[in-house]
């Protein structure tokens, strides 16, 4: 049996001081993936945000393995959260964006961004300012942060968003390996995809 | 053997590499304290002697405006595109970050004034050792600047009306750099020795390091957390 890699306990969450979870308990263990669906405006990535320890639960708790996030200690690379927004410096290239995080990320990444980038297809615009790639393409650079760090935990808003077919593909299967390591992930999309593990599914109610 | 922690330097170079690629962001304060500097002169009677008395005050003034200005874009572009969230997440030493980003900011912004500061100094007919505390005075205050006002930089990212009240927050802080760097300079040129203003300003710049980093590690923490 794997044990739980996220715990939330009875969790309110509100956006610009306005609830949008309330009493929320989920947990995830190794080896699975639960999958947050719900309409526009029903909370999704403000509970991805508080699972990352960028928000801080109005009530309840979020504990990750043994850390206590309630604590805000996002230190260790025990999560990686792939957000909306690419968090990508546009003036400069993708391996420059990645080469900085490797230098200045504490503990060192598992991958360098060169081996990254090959991997994700990306070998032929790792030197081009990341102003001028595509929205596919910064997605793409935006997911290399989860082969660069041993994350147990991914948290995942729309990753599947300007992605073409074979990058969906290869997304796909990144989550099927990791689910194999008994890595646990996190997702909010709207759109369908395939996963080889079971999917843990939880309709976010609107409550405003 | 590098001068500083690999952190320190890593965001130093993101901050010089990016700035340099779109470098309309270097210009703009330079552009700025040259308007002032070249626009003083209209606005002051013909006075002989008058202009050049004044010169180092009107310069530290534009210094100081000019640098408070291009405060905002130290977090903005970051904030604004998730990655300092990504920087944050990642675990990096947000002390480190926050003295990189500084000394990036500084070199960017505040040694091109000090320096630019020399041969504008010159023109205004100010004398040799005057030019000299005005260069040291300069580079020492903006450092200071720097360092303070990136932990309010960091605080007010993102906040609508957060470039206004990033300088009406700083500016108070900035005062006094600015009475003892202009008198600095105004003390040289009358052939006074102007120790304790520098003392001051040195004494300033040791605090601002010893303090403002860890302000602006706290500052990103809020912002994000």
């Amino acid at each position: 049996m794997s044990k739980p890699i996220l715990e939330v306990t009875n969790i309110s969450l509100s956006r610009a001081e306005t609830l949008v979870v309330r009493d929320l308990s989920f947990s995830v263990l190794g080896g699975e993936i639960l999958h947050l669906s719900g309409s526009n405006g029903s909370g999704k990535t403000t509970i991805l945000r508080a699972l990352a320890g960028l928000i801080m639960p109005d009530n309840g708790r979020v504990a990750r393995l043994e850390e206590k996030l309630g604590n805000i200690t996002t230190s260790s690379h025990s999560v990686v959260y792939i957000a909306h927004r690419h968090g990508l410096e546009e003036n400069l290239s993708p391996l420059e964006n990645l080469n900085f995080l490797s230098q200045v990320c504490a503990p060192p990444p598992i991958r360098d961004g060169i081996s990254v980038l090959e991997t994700l297809g990306l070998k032929a615009s790792m030197h081009i300012p990341t102003a001028r790639l595509s929205a596919g393409q910064k997605q793409r650079v935006s997911l290399a942060r989860l082969l660069m760090f041993d994350a147990s935990l991914w948290l995942l808003d729309e990753p599947f968003t300007a992605l073409d077919t074979r990058s969906k593909k290869q997304l796909e299967s990144m989550i099927d390996a990791h689910l194999d390591r008994k890595g646990a992930v996190v997702l909010a999309s709207h759109q369908r995809f395939n996963c080889k593990s079971h999917v843990l599914k939880h309709s976010l109610p609107m409550i405003i | 053997m590098t001068l500083f922690p690999r952190v320190v330097n890593e965001t130093t170079s993101r901050e010089l590499r990016k700035t340099f690629r779109n470098p309309s962001e270097i210009f703009y304060p330079l552009i700025f304290f040259v308007l002032v500097l070249t626009m003083f002169p209209f606005s002051i009677p013909p006075v002989p002697g008058l202009f050049n008395s004044l010169a180092s005050g009107i310069l530290w003034t534009a210094a100081l405006l000019a640098i408070s200005l291009s405060l905002e874009t130290l977090f903005k572009a970051d904030y604004g595109s998730g990655a300092l969230e990504v920087i944050y997440l990642s675990g990096a030493d947000l002390v480190l970050v926050s003295i990189g980003k500084s000394l990036g900011h500084w070199i960017i912004s505040g040694l091109p004034i000090a320096l630019l500061a020399f041969p504008i100094g010159w023109a205004l007919d100010l004398n040799f050792l005057t030019l000299w505390v005005l260069v040291l005075t300069l580079m020492l205050g903006s450092a200071t600047m720097s360092l303070t006002g990136a932990s309010i930089s960091a605080l007010t990212v993102g906040l609508r009306g957060g470039g206004f009240l990033l300088v009406m927050l700083t500016l108070p802080f900035f005062v006094p750099l600015l009475i003892f760097g202009s008198s600095a300079a105004t003390n040289a040129s009358l052939g006074i020795v102007p120790e304790a203003e520098l003392y001051f300003l040195g004494g300033m710049f040791v605090l601002s390091l010893t303090v403002a980093p860890w302000a602006t590690a706290h500052a990103i923490r809020i912002r994000l957390g």
